[in-house]
């Protein structure tokens, strides 16, 4: 499936940048795991559903990226958990509509995000967390755009020419 | 941003350029991430203004040193979107060589701009950089790749543009960092008559 496995990273690493900052940070991680076996356990879907899959990724990237600009008043760990669930869910049905070997894309980035994001964190660098969430809505705007873009552009001469 | 030594910027500034900027190809671009990400590399209008915005940025400091690197990305995807969908537009190069120029501008004449101002100067030129980006979008194997690498490389270079800023900490630095101001206004004059001919 074109793009699923970036859109998995994606995923991926916003829920870790999430789950990174959170008070705690077990549940969260935690409830994605959950929701990523459950998701994989999951009975195969139809082929006209893995579009649809990939458009909740792209939200799911850019709720949970969000999150991150939250005031921690704000972001109840309730709130980061269920957005934990939903991703891993949502991972866990994208692999398998796709191809199995691309939980291993979301996994890996949420881990990655993890621990940069809590060593950024400790080291007084929560802005560098909050610059990288914001690139993060930036690329889940724009791939969710593209996922309802009937025809991309195509070869056209370059605006310079 | 005080505490960052020489070094740090230096290595900051490497790390983040080590990719050859090559010509400017146009059409035929194709495939996915990688190709995004050396689309705005290998355009110098591009990259001179995502440079000039982390300059800037770090020029004006907090907030505006991490307000801009996201305003720019996130703008530059609403005028994306907006290529995408071949929405009617001013001409986009004009826009972006004016960029340059404005940007280039602000950090020769040590502009400080108040918050408001800065950020909607940024959000407007993102817009135009957006949109040529949209519209070369091309019908490639992984547009969503595509369109990932683009985002992260003007991210990169907003990093860059900051880590080339910091060098104001020093006497000499700020001379320098104006000195390069002007001389992204001069290459956005360039663009600019070569843009109207």
């Amino acid at each position: 499936m074109r793009g699923a496995h970036l859109a998995l990273a994606l995923l991926g690493a916003a829920n870790g940048l999430q789950a990174g900052l959170s008070p705690g940070r077990l549940p969260p991680m935690m409830a994605m795991m959950i929701g990523l076996a459950t998701g994989l356990a999951a009975s195969r879907l139809a082929a006209a559903a893995r579009d649809h899959l990939l458009v909740a990724a792209c939200a799911l990237s850019i709720l949970s990226a969000g999150a991150c600009w939250l005031p921690q008043r704000a972001r109840p760990l309730a709130a980061g958990v269920v957005l934990s669930l939903c991703s891993g869910l949502i991972a866990g049905h994208l692999a398998m509509a796709s191809d199995l070997l691309q939980t291993a894309d979301f996994a890996g980035a949420c881990m990655l995000a993890v621990v940069a994001t809590v060593a950024l964190h400790r080291r007084g660098w929560s802005l560098a967390v909050l610059v990288v969430a914001g690139w993060l809505i930036a690329i889940g705007t724009l791939n969710l755009t593209l996922t309802v873009l009937p025809v991309t552009p195509g070869y056209a001469p370059d605006h310079l020419e | 941003m005080r505490g960052v030594s020489r070094s740090a910027a230096l290595t900051m500034v490497v790390a983040s350029v080590s990719a050859p900027a090559i010509a400017h190809s146009g059409t035929g671009l194709a495939g996915g991430f990688f190709s995004g990400f050396a689309h705005p590399l290998s355009g110098g209008d591009h990259m001179l203004a995502m440079i000039a915005v982390g300059l800037w940025g770090a020029f004006l400091g907090r907030p505006l040193v991490y307000l801009l690197p996201i305003t720019f990305p996130m703008m530059m995807v609403v005028g994306a979107a907006a290529g995408m969908f071949a929405l009617p537009a001013p001409p986009i190069e004009i826009g972006i060589a004016a960029s340059v120029i404005v940007l280039g501008s602000c950090i020769a004449g040590a502009y400080k701009a108040p918050l408001p101002w800065a950020i909607s100067i940024v959000a407007m030129f993102a817009l135009f950089h957006g949109y040529a980006h949209g519209r070369e979008l091309p019908s490639a194997a992984d547009p969503i790749g595509y369109s990932t690498g683009f985002v992260l490389a003007t991210g990169l270079l907003h990093v860059t543009g900051i880590a080339i800023g910091l060098l104001a900490q020093h006497r000499r630095g700020a001379v320098v960092i104006r000195s390069s101001g002007a001389a992204i206004t001069a290459a956005g004059a360039f663009l600019l008559v070569q843009a109207v001919r």
